[in-house]
């Protein structure tokens, strides 16, 4: 058993005395790593909320800078972070909350070449990104490396999520198998999204995070929760592994590579940005 | 009067014991369980191996010239040739060895004598006023029913598998000679419409948590006085606290239920005793003399001072009693044995002798002329005899020399008052015959410092690092029906200035004499503060470089050290010693870190518990040498501190005082430590502990305590204690749930809650989790709770 000190205990007591999680429970959190991906709309909150709880080892990946245009839901960022690199700023309020995680940045862009050596050490992963290209390439990786992660995607007044842990749920492309055509959904950055939205998506993913970490509850395994916030309905789909399906079925990928990436914007689009 | 008779059950019992002593002695009985049979029979181990002191009952100190002469043939025989008189007016003898256990037991019986219920867990020696009988301010001499009760309880089963000790005293007047105000059961007679009775105090005692006895009942019909006492025994058989020695004593039981609540439980128990009968008692008739008409005898100037010191004339006109001084309730043989033939030749009744709580011996119904007689026999009775009896009023404990819980010496100390007294010539003693000075060696009262007029405990003090012998000293007790109040502490002295202390005091006192009423009234106008004053002059010492004599107990040969001590109550001396070190750590911690402050951090942090190892190293070196054997190789603190003992302290000292600090925190009464995490679990469950056996009459025998927790099945052993007093909610929840996780399923936890949100939440909380909640119970504002992990 891990050993706490009385100010672990103090910290992390709201935890504790939860019977669920309990000291074992934040044992295992404390002893957990997660990494995110995207440090923007989704990944803010879930940045917050995991190194709050005290995740031992948190790695996040941006290569964008801070946007004015962000700070509308990006609310890890702050007015004076415009123009520093996404993931410091992050590192910073991160470490701000609780000194007691270790904050891994990854500056970088993802890629089939890079990816799954960035997530190889964590045991979680976070969906966070903006694109479809990017999110097709997280399930791919993960599913290669057998890791469970938060799939997320938020957009105008709707999130959908759904968690995964591969080949033995439903994965992403069981569901949609691959990214629509270009300009056939658009993103964020031309359909605009309602900031809390973000907020909302995010904090279920972090929710999510610590339930695999702990063993607590259900996670979101073959089940897609769609919800619109302007009605405020919440709708979840159960889902079955797709016995075909491209990147998780028989032998299923073994490579990765990488997706068309749509553009559609005049700013940058890069993941790492909702 | 010719004392108890025993029983026959308790000679039953000494079957049982031979029986039980055969297999222990041929190896088929463990130590341990043959333990829990003899500490009962008043069978003590001593600090040395295969030594044993053997207690022996004598109600209200009650024995007659026949009994002298068995006790001395065999203290001559089997023991070190000395009868003890205990200070609650029983009699020792020491250095028995085990292979003459049988001889002496039986020896006793006898005799007519037992030490059935002289230790241990049991209704121990009933005692009395000295003076009951003979006294003129008495009611009625209550040595009947004294007598009475005792031969009662002897005969009850369930007297020797008690909670915890339990006392119970006699007193005749309002002026509770006896004891009563302060014992677990007291009588003090009264007379109501013709008719004799008792006023019962209960819930009193000495020792750590000393409390006043309650007035329970205003007034007892002298029928019922077995009755009530064995309702108030039931009721503490049953719902005393068998888990916790240091808070099992009847006391903590009324503290913990409030003495209605007590009492109705009393009440209930009383009408089923009634109804089930056998409650009836015997009294025997009061020895009755017939007073005669006498003229003052004629007194040579040496026998009129004597006389005037000791001589007590009696309530029966013409019949005298005497005190005889005992140099600290010591009677060697020979002369034991001297005086009971002179007793046997010149008196022809045998109501003669009783021994007293104040460790002297009264000879009583004694015509002027036998005294007269007696004489040269009485005054080469004792050293004392031809001194001022004030001398031999002095009570002090066995302390360090023969008590595993002793810090100090007292004997030594008493004897080295004498010497300073001896002299101050110019200090009329005799004008302050009756003061009360008494000293115990260790914070438990066994020599009753709380009620004496000025009283002394042990302990063990610094100087520049090095330990050296001190006592705390207390003022002011009274005694008496409705007036009784313990001693308070009014400052400290150094043992090596404790005789000039002591003189300084009285030469202060005596010519103030006159004005007071007693040494009490005279603290009460202030002298209080006048012997703090002296006090505060008696408690600085030289460094030991300068002068190695105040480092020495009085009578020691080696400079002072709390080596050998046992982990007891007594070990309080060392909460002192780590209490005041942990106090210059934290205010080390808030200071700069320096290099000579971490310097200071480093060493106090090793230093700190050292002493509950018996460890005590004079310089820094040894400190820190000391700490990584006692505490890094034995895994209790983390082997990632041990560099940084070594070269300049660092910045990292202060979180090895934290870790030492957290240490202490989890230590318990027997000086075990229990450090959190799963690979200690083992280790740090709670040991046997260096099994203490002194003969203490007042509180606290660690052994004995732990000794019901292993032979009574309902007394499981508690895994795990913390004192989360003062940890406000969630906290309190949270630490209990650490505690929990670090514990095997079906393992003990005890936890202490403050009244309010704690004691309102914690346990609805731990249970919602599944677990069980096994004990609840309030002592005073704290709730004790013990949960079984599930």
């Amino acid at each position: 058993m891990r050993e706490f000190t009385d100010q672990e205990l103090e910290r992390y007591s709201r935890h504790i005395i939860l019977e669920d999680i309990g000291i074992e429970g934040q044992a295992k959190i404390l002893e957990s790593s997660v990494l995110i991906i995207g440090a923007g709309g989704l990944g803010a909150p879930v940045a917050y909320y995991l190194a709050a709880a005290g995740v031992g080892v948190i790695g996040i990946v941006d290569g964008d800078a801070v946007d004015l245009s962000n700070l509308q839901r990006q609310i890890i960022h702050a007015t004076e972070d415009v123009g520093a690199p996404k993931v410091e700023s992050a590192k910073r309020k991160m470490r701000a909350i609780n000194p007691g995680v270790t904050v891994n940045t990854y500056r970088t862009m993802l890629d089939s070449s890079n990816i799954l050596e960035i997530i190889a050490p964590y045991d979680f992963v976070i969906d966070g990104t903006d694109n479809f290209a990017a999110k097709f390439l997280i399930n791919d990786a993960c599913v290669l490396a057998g890791k469970p992660y938060s799939h997320g995607g938020i957009l105008r007044f709707n999130g959908q999520t759904m968690t995964v842990r591969p080949r033995e749920t439903a994965c992403y492309a069981c569901v949609f198998n691959a990214p629509p055509p270009a300009g056939v959904v658009p993103t964020c950055s031309s359909a605009g999204v309602l900031g809390a939205v973000a907020g909302m998506l995010g904090t279920i993913q972090a929710t999510e995070a610590l339930k695999v970490i702990t063993g607590v509850g259900e996670p979101l395994y073959n089940a897609l929760l769609n919800f619109d916030a302007r009605s405020m309905q919440f709708r979840k789909t159960r889902l079955k592994p797709n016995p075909r399906c491209r990147v998780c079925a028989g032998t299923g990928i073994r490579k990765l590579e990488d997706y068309e990436q749509p553009v559609c914007d005049i700013k940058n689009s890069a993941d790492g940005r909702r | 009067m010719t004392g108890y008779v025993i029983p026959a059950s308790v000679r039953d019992d000494f079957q049982t014991f031979r029986r039980q002593y055969a297999d222990f002695v041929a190896g088929r009985l463990d130590a341990l369980t043959f333990k829990t049979i003899r500490v009962p029979f008043g069978i003590y181990e001593q600090r040395e191996a295969n030594t044993y002191m053997v207690r022996v009952k004598l109600t209200g100190g009650l024995l007659t010239p026949a009994q002298l002469l068995a006790l001395a043939e065999l203290a001559e025989t089997y023991a070190n040739g000395t009868l003890h008189v205990t200070t609650r007016g029983g009699v020792q003898l020491h250095y028995v060895k085990l292979e003459d256990f049988l001889p002496v037991v039986s020896g006793l019986h006898l005799a007519g004598l037992t030490g059935r219920g002289g230790g241990g867990n049991t209704v121990r020696n009933i005692t009395a006023d000295p003076c009951a009988g003979i006294a003129p301010d008495e009611v009625f001499d209550i040595t009947p029913h004294a007598l009475a009760l005792t031969e009662k309880m002897l005969a009850q089963k369930d007297s020797y598998a008690l909670p915890r000790k339990f006392k119970i005293a006699f007193s005749g007047s309002d002026a509770d000679r006896g004891g009563a105000t302060f014992s677990d059961v007291g009588f003090i007679a009264r007379e109501r419409d013709g008719q004799r009775g008792f006023c019962i105090y209960i819930a009193g005692g000495m020792g750590a948590h000393s409390r006043l006895g309650q007035l329970f009942v205003d007034f007892l019909p002298e029928a019922e006085i077995f009755l009530l006492a064995q309702a108030i025994k039931e009721v503490f058989d049953t719902r005393g606290n068998r888990r916790n020695k240091h808070a099992a004593r009847l006391r903590f039981l009324v503290e913990e239920l409030g003495l209605e609540s007590f009492r109705a439980l009393v009440d209930e128990k009383r009408a089923e005793i009634r109804a089930r009968g056998g409650w009836e008692i015997v009294l025997k008739a009061a020895f009755a003399i017939t007073p005669v008409d006498a003229e003052s005898p004629a007194l040579s100037p040496e026998e009129a001072i004597w006389w005037r010191r000791f001589v007590i004339p009696q309530k029966q006109n013409g019949h005298y009693a005497v005190k005889m001084p005992l140099p600290m309730g010591d009677i060697p043989a020979g002369k034991a044995r001297e005086l009971a033939l002179a007793l046997q030749d010149a008196v022809a009744h045998a109501e003669t002798i009783r021994f007293a709580g104040d460790q002297n011996l009264y000879l009583r119904n004694l015509a002027a002329e036998t005294l007269r007689a007696l004489y040269p026999v009485l005054r080469d009775f004792s050293p004392l005899a031809q001194k001022p009896a004030l001398l031999g009023d002095m009570v002090v404990c066995t302390g360090a020399a023969t008590c595993q819980l002793g810090i100090t010496v007292p004997r030594g100390a008493q004897l080295a008052i004498e010497k300073a007294l001896a002299a101050a010539p110019d200090l009329d003693l005799d004008a302050i015959q009756g003061l009360r000075i008494h000293m115990s060696g260790c914070p438990n009262s066994c020599g009753k410092h709380e009620i004496a007029d000025l009283g002394f405990f042990g302990k063990a003090s610094r100087n520049k690092g090095i330990l050296y012998p001190a006592y705390n000293v207390f003022v002011g007790a009274r005694i008496g029906d409705g007036v009784t109040r313990f001693a308070w502490k009014v400052g400290e002295v150094a043992a090596f200035h404790l005789p000039r202390f002591v003189v300084e005091v009285l030469r202060t006192w005596i010519p103030l004499r006159p004005g007071h009423a007693g040494f009490a009234d005279w603290i009460d106008a202030g002298g209080d503060a006048i012997v703090a004053e002296i006090a505060k002059r008696h408690v600085e010492i030289p460094t030991f470089e300068e002068d190695k004599n105040p480092y020495f107990d009085h009578l020691a040969k080696e400079v002072f050290s709390l080596k050998g001590r046992g982990a007891g109550e007594c070990s309080a001396g060392m909460y002192d010693l780590i209490e005041a070190d942990k106090k210059a750590l934290n205010a080390a911690l808030k200071q700069e870190p320096t290099p000579e402050n971490l310097a200071v951090i480093r060493l106090l942090s090793a230093r700190m518990l050292l002493v509950t190892r018996g460890e005590e190293a004079r310089d820094e070196g040894e400190v820190l040498k000391a700490f990584r054997k006692q505490f890094i190789d034995s895994g209790l603190v983390d082997a990632a501190f041990t560099p940084l003992l070594e070269g300049e302290a660092t910045p990292e000292v202060a979180r090895l005082a934290q870790a030492v600090i957290a240490l202490y925190d989890t230590m318990d009464n027997t000086l075990t430590f229990r450090p959190p995490g799963p690979a200690d679990g083992k280790d740090s469950a709670r040991q046997p502990g260096n099994a203490s056996e002194d003969g203490n009459p007042a509180n606290g025998n660690p052994a004995e305590g732990e000794r019901s927790a292993e032979t009574s099945p309902s007394a499981e052993r508690v895994e795990r204690f913390k004192d989360y007093r003062g940890v406000a909610c969630p906290m309190n929840f949270v630490k209990t749930k650490m505690d929990l996780a670090q514990m095997k399923s079906g393992e003990l936890l005890e936890i202490v809650l403050d009244d309010g949100a704690p004691i309102e939440n914690v346990p609805q909380s731990v249970r919602a989790e599944g677990h069980v909640i096994e004990e609840q119970i309030r002592k005073g504002t704290a709730w004790h709770v013990t949960i079984r992990k599930k």
